[in-house]
């Protein structure tokens, strides 16, 4: 089929798509008229029942933690899939890229810059990791923020650095344990004969850091996992420029 | 002590742990422990959802995680809705997928211990769609399932092949999830519910272009991962490039898990609002099953590449469980769940055939294999059992899902479909047994090919090592011993038919969700079908024969009987739609939707 072909029927077929797309919408609820009870309940609830004041992260990791149990699981198993399909196998000859190492040495005043912003980055990440039941933030979102931070690393041009850390087998091995401890949360409800991840840490004080029960740790738990994951990927793509060596033909 | 419906959500825990757990320790493990481990929480997994179908015969229960239970018609957490049919697919694919690790120990190429810890998310990913009554833990589990399987697919990174066919089906199930995430968009934004139970009793019988949008999207996304034509093309790439055991968990259960997501939502959602239009949808679901099945039938005849091969006969396969499902009775889904178990069986066993043939003669194509497996006489016995379990003779237990089809059409007055099982079984175990003829008997002359098999496909194994050892014979051996002793076990038919009257009743299952437990309603026998089903059963593997062979003594018949030759050279055009281009193949699919789509906006709505 020709390019120029798929693409014809491909906008026929797209338009008759969309056309349908617009019916169902006209059915929708009107602009701004929030049918459901659902947000209702928990925006007027959450507080009274979790204690915590993030009405998002109460869903995501209690109402609805098994979902997010789920997508941490899928985060970790597209970076597990991502490192085997980037593997370099044992037998794999590589030889020295001679001019991927050769770049023109930086500024030293990028270097200066770098090194404050990459420590308020770090204080930024955990801030925003630690507070997810009180403020907008978690887990997710420290752990993209954490992993940026070396990469800041990488950019002012200390690549030994980041590969020490980077190529650590401590960051695959924390972000298989921050997966397995998400799990292993739930798991530690069942033992004490209650649902899967049912909350089993005291609620704490409204407002306090230490509040919200299970919200706060399944938040640092993920994390981890997720500082590391980003980690991983970033090296597996980066690995070939950072070693400076790249396979052989 | 905790109660065994205490035990729901340990089929999803059990196996993600064991991959975090594998993962952890992936670079000093040895490839023996990285195996024992994956099996031993596969095993784990398997006696836990074991005990929670036999807890579920007492009755369905639901599981509120997070000790969420709904408040008046709201439900404020998600729910695993565990009855016998969700716990007994939970069980199939803990022991399918047990079986394939026990094939792989030590034996598949793993990636580094990458393999073992992808197959139990798999394998974790599949149990929570099963048992779950959330529409969008569904999906979680749905991506979470599509993710372990792209990467397993691309396992042997050493050859170009495999990326390709990995990259067309992560493009194409990508779709489907989008198509899938925006039909639970629609449904939330019109029910502010996620919950199927309520999204079904909040819709009740509305039926507006809305609602029959977002069915069409859920529908055709899941059609997409169940590969019903033409949704289906990515199928035969990665079944083709993946490993052996990943294509068990492909085609064994993966692909029929798609249909069960369609059944599962439509019995949940959409059965009261779409049943004033009952007879359409029959038509439209049966026009896509019944196209699936001719066209995957006809595929599957004309390769010879054996495991594109045994992937067009699942497509023939699960074009005709979607043709059982759009009778749309409970007795109908008895009979396809019946089906799926005998499919899921014998299709297992097949691949591990495959894998073995792989394995000992390195090559997969049927040309190059010619007289070559001449010696083997185990593999073989093996192979043509497969052939006759296709064909659904007795006493596989395949023909008791076809009993049960000819209750349910004479019950929907639908006639016909026996005709469909005749030509599924017959070209399908025609295909695998002149393959066989080819390989084992080296039978007739120059077999044909055709380019996709002469690709080569690289071996999976240690090229030193062609010793085969009695756990590569034992999974193939169990498959088919169960899929023949679930023939002499009558007990489990009644159960299946019970539990999908209530499965297949929006009612009911409302009022499961909302209260515990729920009385089964008994359904009528299909017990008079089973020796007409034997004898059709019987008939399509006389008829495989002779379609078998003539096409392997091609040579020495006179051209008017050379229906297999003609067949096995395949029609262009059906040829040319499998280019292997993701642009192609996303363009079927948004044909398929848009026909899909526009047919059911015309006839269901008002």
């Amino acid at each position: 089929m020709t390019e120029r072909l798929r693409a014809r029927i491909f906008f026929v077929a797209g338009f008759i798509f969309l056309a349908l797309y617009f019916c169902a919408a006209l059915n929708l609820p009107p602009w701004g008229d929030y049918r459901g009870p659902y947000g209702d309940f928990i925006s007027r609830m959450v507080v009274y029942q979790r204690h915590a004041t993030d009405a998002v992260n109460a869903i995501n990791y209690d109402y609805r933690g098994f979902d997010t149990l789920g997508e941490e699981f899928i985060l970790f198993t597209a970076v597990l899939g991502v490192m085997m399909l980037l593997r370099r196998r044992a037998d794999t000859a590589t030889r020295e890229a001679n001019k991927i190492k050769e770049t023109r040495k930086l500024s030293i005043s990028v270097q200066v810059v770098n090194f404050p912003v990459f420590f308020v980055t770090v204080v930024f990440g955990f801030y925003i990791g630690l507070h997810g039941q009180l403020t907008p933030g978690g887990g997710f979102q420290a752990g993209v923020i954490l992993a940026s931070a070396l990469l800041l690393v990488y950019i002012c041009e200390n690549t030994e650095a980041f590969q020490r850390i980077t190529s650590h087998r401590a960051v695959e091995v924390s972000e298989a344990l921050g997966a397995a401890s998400y799990a292993l949360i739930g798991l530690a409800a069942l033992c004490l004969g209650v649902p899967f991840l049912t909350n089993i840490l005291p609620l704490g004080t409204t407002g306090d850091v230490f509040s919200g029960g299970n919200i706060a740790l399944i938040s640092a738990c993920v994390g981890v996992e997720v500082t590391a994951a980003f980690l991983l990927v970033i090296y597996s793509y980066l690995e070939e420029i950072v070693t400076g060596e790249v396979p052989e033909e | 002590m905790i109660p065994a419906s205490g035990f729901s959500p340990l089929p999803v825990a059990v196996p993600l742990l064991g991959a975090g757990a594998l993962a952890a320790i992936r670079r000093w493990a040895s490839r023996a422990i990285a195996d024992s481990i994956g099996i031993a929480f596969a095993s784990v997994t398997l006696i836990f959802a074991t005990l929670l179908l036999l807890h579920s015969l007492q009755g369905t229960s639901v599981y509120w995680f997070g000790n969420w239970h709904p408040r008046g018609a709201m439900v404020i957490g998600i729910g695993f809705v565990v009855g016998p049919i969700g716990a007994g697919l939970a069980t199939l694919t803990a022991l399918i997928t047990l079986l394939s690790l026990i094939f792989s120990w030590r034996f598949i190429d793993s990636g580094g211990n990458h393999f073992q810890p992808l197959v139990l998310v798999f394998l974790g990913a599949m149990c929570g769609f099963v048992l779950t009554g959330d529409i969008f833990n569904l999906f979680v589990f749905f991506e979470l399932m599509s993710t372990a399987a792209f990467a397993l697919c691309g396992l042997k990174t050493e050859e170009p092949a495999p990326l390709q066919g990995s990259f067309n089906f992560a493009v194409t199930n990508t779709v489907a999830a989008f198509l899938v995430l925006t039909g639970i968009a629609f449904l939330y934004a019109a029910t502010g519910a996620l919950n199927m139970a309520q999204i079904g009793a909040a819709i009740g019988a509305r039926h507006d272009s809305l609602v029959v949008f977002a069915f069409t999207l859920l529908t055709c996304g899941f059609f997409i991962k169940a590969a019903i034509v033409p949704f289906h093309l990515w199928l035969p790439d990665a079944h083709a490039v993946a490993p052996t055991p990943v294509c068990v968990l492909f085609s064994a259960l993966m692909v029929e898990l798609g249909l069960y997501a369609v059944v599962r939502i439509y019995f949940s959602i959409f059965e009261q609002a779409l049943s004033p239009h009952a007879s359409t949808l029959r038509f439209l679901l049966m026009s896509f099953g019944a196209i699936t099945v001719v066209l995957g039938g006809t595929m599957c005849y004309a390769e010879h590449h054996l495991k594109r091969l045994l992937a067009f006969s699942t497509v023939c396969h699960v074009g005709l469980m979607l043709v059982i499902f759009s009778l749309q009775n409970s007795l109908a889904i008895a009979a396809m769940l019946a089906y799926l178990l005998a499919h899921a069986l014998i299709k297992s066993e097949l691949f591990f055939t495959s894998g073995i043939i792989l394995h000992r003669l390195r090559s997969i194509s049927e040309r190059v294999l010619f007289r070559r497996g001449t010696g083997l006489r185990g593999t073989a016995c093996l192979w043509f059992i497969g052939a006759a379990g296709l064909a659904g003779l007795p006493p596989f237990v395949s023909m008791i899902g076809e009993a049960g089809t000819s209750q349910a059409a004479k019950i929907a007055g639908v006639d016909g479909i026996s005709w469909l099982f005749f030509f599924a079984g017959s070209i399908t175990s025609a295909a695998v047994l002149r393959a066989g003829m080819h390989i084992f008997l080296g039978a007739g002359e120059n077999p044909l090919t055709d380019r996709a098999a002469e690709v080569g496909e690289m071996p999976e194994t240690t090229p030193e090592n062609k010793k085969i050892f009695w756990y590569h014979f034992a999974p193939p051996l169990f498959c088919i011993c169960g899929a023949i002793a679930l023939t002499f076990l009558p007990g489990w038919q009644n159960v299946l038919r019970d539990s999908s009257s209530n499965f297949a009743n929006q009612q009911a299952y409302i009022h499961t969700v909302y209260s515990t437990g729920s009385a089964a309603s008994a359904q009528p026998e299909w017990n008079e079908e089973i020796p007409s089903a034997a004898m059709h059963g019987f008939f399509a593997f006389i008829f495989a024969i002779a379609l078998a062979v003539t096409s392997v003594f091609r040579a020495k018949l006179p051209h008017y009987l050379r229906i297999g030759s003609f067949l096995e050279r395949g029609f262009r055009p059906l040829r040319l739609m499998q280019s292997g281009h993701p642009g192609d193949y996303v363009l079927w699919l948004t044909i398929g939707l848009v026909v899909f789509g526009s047919v059911a906006a015309l006839a269901l709505v008002h």
